[in-house]
């Protein structure tokens, strides 16, 4: 009897000691997501056309390997859509990302349709971001002529 | 046998006030659990009201350029007017907030725009305060650019 | 000593039985309590949300009696009162309600509101032919909400025909985009005419007519943009309302003067806001623009919006002559707003 009355304690304590574990901030977390990956791909590079935005860049990057783009401040000055893209993008999450040191990032850039130009892939960040338990991820669609491109940020906490 | 017999009483009180025990520390655990969901509970309306500034300010149809149907594109130049008295007006009392351009430190007046990238409205001052932060893009009227910034929203009592 | 035990036991038992019949009575009902204050949160939170997203959803309130009535900003029920602000908001109660975002687009600035409605049956009844009387029917329509999305749905009809004994009117399952872009079109062009309906249950009629006639609710228009709003109602008896744009219109049909004086309170204080910083934004542009050109329109552009802030402080909405003088501020302040757009500025 007297062992039944333990059990039922520590039954008791379990319950509301798991019951106290809550998830904290998921909306949060997944609106910062969001409008951290819908933020980077509009900032504007500093480059002219194709690479004027970084999700123009992004595109050139995937779909017209040989196009150059000229710096705005000095034409002279000219790089390959991929070498923009390589430079400007995770520069532009790590400066934002400082404000949050507890955050680590992994993003994927790949055309909607996988059999297009040869499945390739352009990933930025840490891969382990992607094994890690608690994720985040925001999606976004950058809509274009020849092949539409999908784009994947998933953040989590280090 | 009396004997025997008393402390088979005694046995069976014990057992009964033992039992009443159990069920009082139950009923005091879960009114505890009740204050405790309580707490918890006044935590996630803290933080559902902080997203709904957050999402509020960040697709402001008195801030956001024209065109961008997903919000997040603040202007420079409304924000550069905009007053803690129309922040007040529009969401209420007891809200501050800040806009703040990645790499930026001068803060904003009329006299130094476009050459700047800080706004803050309501500053809080020495009160208690909870707030959260999302990265929005920042236009620049003048120049047709697009930066990177971090809004700050918060509220104190 | 049997005896003894089974006495005892009698009174422990009923004793444990009292305490935790009462106990979970309480807790019953503080139950039910909670569960109709978490969902009555979860429907301001829902609101707020599709009035900072703009997309749409449905939301189950679970019971028609949840939510006794809507005096904005807030729903009064018998748990507690939510107040829904400072989103501006146009309810009606119902068990299912479908939550959209409409939106007053003056070019320069946008006034947001939401609408949370069950479903709903409307039929216009556009008296004569006159283009003016078919342009309110589908102006009002505009500002009800497309519910193509959700399940709750808003359904437009157009009647009545009399044939004998019996009057027939036009309602199949059609929604917004489809009723204006096809309906009202295809019969102002061919040219139908409708005589006034007798009150139909479940269904809200709109006559719309250039003479006032006898009916429940009634929109005479003196312009494209204005009239006046006649409503019969059984608890509040007749009334009359000025209406400067659809949106008036709209909201006296879904609460009636209520909710007409909060959404104009609501409209003018917000319009007042934009006006003022739309101003001082103008006036900063005007200094730092690099085209000289854009100069005199920013600072036309500043004139009037200091003459629509005048208008919104100084004027009364139920008055007819402010109201059209705030409609005229309103329609230059968005042509200007147009040039300032054409010169790139």
């Amino acid at each position: 009897m007297i062992v039944l009355i333990i059990i039922i304690f520590i039954g008791v304590g379990l319950f509301l000691l798991i019951s106290s574990l809550t998830t904290e901030g998921t909306e949060y977390y997944n609106l910062y997501t969001h409008d951290l990956l819908v933020s980077v791909m509009r900032v504007k590079t500093g480059y002219k056309n194709p690479c004027e935005t970084v999700s123009d860049t992004l595109y050139c990057a995937m779909t017209r390997v040989e196009r150059q783009c000229k710096y705005s401040m000095d034409e002279t000055i000219k790089k390959d859509c991929r070498e923009v893209a390589d430079e400007v993008t995770p520069e532009v999450i790590r400066k934002v990302l400082t404000t949050k040191p507890s955050l680590d990032y992994y993003m994927i850039i790949q055309p909607e349709d996988p059999e297009h130009l040869g499945g390739e892939i352009i990933t930025y960040g840490n891969p382990d971001v992607q094994n890690r338990g608690k994720t985040w991820t925001a999606n976004e669609r950058v809509l274009r002529y020849q092949t539409n491109l999908q784009i994947q940020l998933i953040l989590t906490s280090i | 046998m009396l004997r025997k017999g008393q402390m088979h009483l005694m046995e069976y009180v014990l057992l009964a006030f033992f039992i009443l025990m159990v069920i009082f520390l139950i009923i005091f655990f879960l009114m505890g659990w009740n204050i405790g969901t309580t707490s918890s509970r006044q935590h996630a309306l803290q933080q559902q009201r902080a997203t709904f500034l957050l999402k509020t300010f960040s697709n402001s149809p008195y801030l956001n350029k024209e065109g961008f149907k997903e919000g997040g594109m603040l202007e420079d130049s409304k924000l550069t007017v905009l007053e803690c008295s129309d922040l007040e007006e529009l969401v209420g009392r007891g809200i501050f907030a800040e806009v703040k351009i990645i790499d930026s430190i001068t803060e904003c007046e009329q006299e130094n725009y476009p050459r700047c990238g800080v706004w803050k409205f309501c500053s809080p001052g020495n009160k208690q305060f909870t707030a959260y932060d999302t990265p929005v893009n920042v236009y620049r009227t003048l120049t047709r650019d697009v930066e990177i910034g971090i809004l700050t929203v918060g509220f104190y009592e | 000593m049997q005896i003894f035990k089974i006495i005892f036991g009698v009174i422990l038992s009923a004793f444990i039985l009292t305490i935790l019949l009462r106990f979970s009575l309480s807790y019953e009902e503080i139950g039910e309590s909670s569960r109709e204050v978490e969902i009555l949160m979860g429907l301001k939170k829902t609101i707020e949300d599709v009035y900072t997203t703009g997309i749409s959803t449905d939301f189950d309130l679970g019971s028609e009696d949840l939510v006794n009535f809507y005096s904005p900003p807030n729903l009064v029920t018998s748990v507690t009162d939510v107040n829904l602000d400072p989103v501006p908001t146009l309810f009606v109660p119902g068990e299912r309600i479908s939550i959209h975002r409409g939106e007053y687009d003056l070019g320069w600035w946008k006034f947001y509101f939401v609408h949370a409605l069950p479903e709903m049956r409307i039929i216009f009844v556009p008296l004569g032919t006159s283009e003016t009387v078919w342009k309110i029917a589908e102006n009002i329509t505009k500002y009800l909400p497309s519910t193509e999305n959700t399940d709750a749905k808003v359904r437009f009809g157009v009647g009545c025909n009399e044939t004998g004994e019996t009057q027939t009117y036009l309602f199949l399952n059609w929604e917004r985009d489809y009723f204006i872009r096809t309906v009202l079109t295809y019969l102002f062009v061919e040219g139908y005419e409708f005589v006034q309906c007798k009150p139909i249950e479940g269904y809200r009629i709109i006559t719309i007519s250039e003479t006032p006639v006898d009916a429940d609710f009634q929109v005479v228009p003196i312009d494209d943009d204005m009239g006046y709003v006649y409503v019969r109602d059984i608890q509040e008896g007749s009334k009359t309302y000025l209406y400067k744009n659809p949106l008036d219109i709209v909201s006296i049909l879904l609460g009636g003067s209520k909710l007409y004086d909060y959404e104009n309170e609501r409209f003018l204080k917000e319009l007042s806001i934009a006006s003022s910083l739309a101003s001082r934004e103008s006036s900063l542009l005007r200094i730092k623009a690099r085209n000289p050109d854009c100069n005199i329109i920013y600072s036309r552009f500043t004139q009037v919006l200091g003459s629509l802030k005048s208008e919104i402080e100084e004027g009364n909405y139920r008055n007819e002559d402010d109201m059209k003088e705030l409609n005229k501020r309103i329609r230059e302040s968005s042509g200007i707003y147009q040039e300032l757009e054409e010169m790139g500025c």
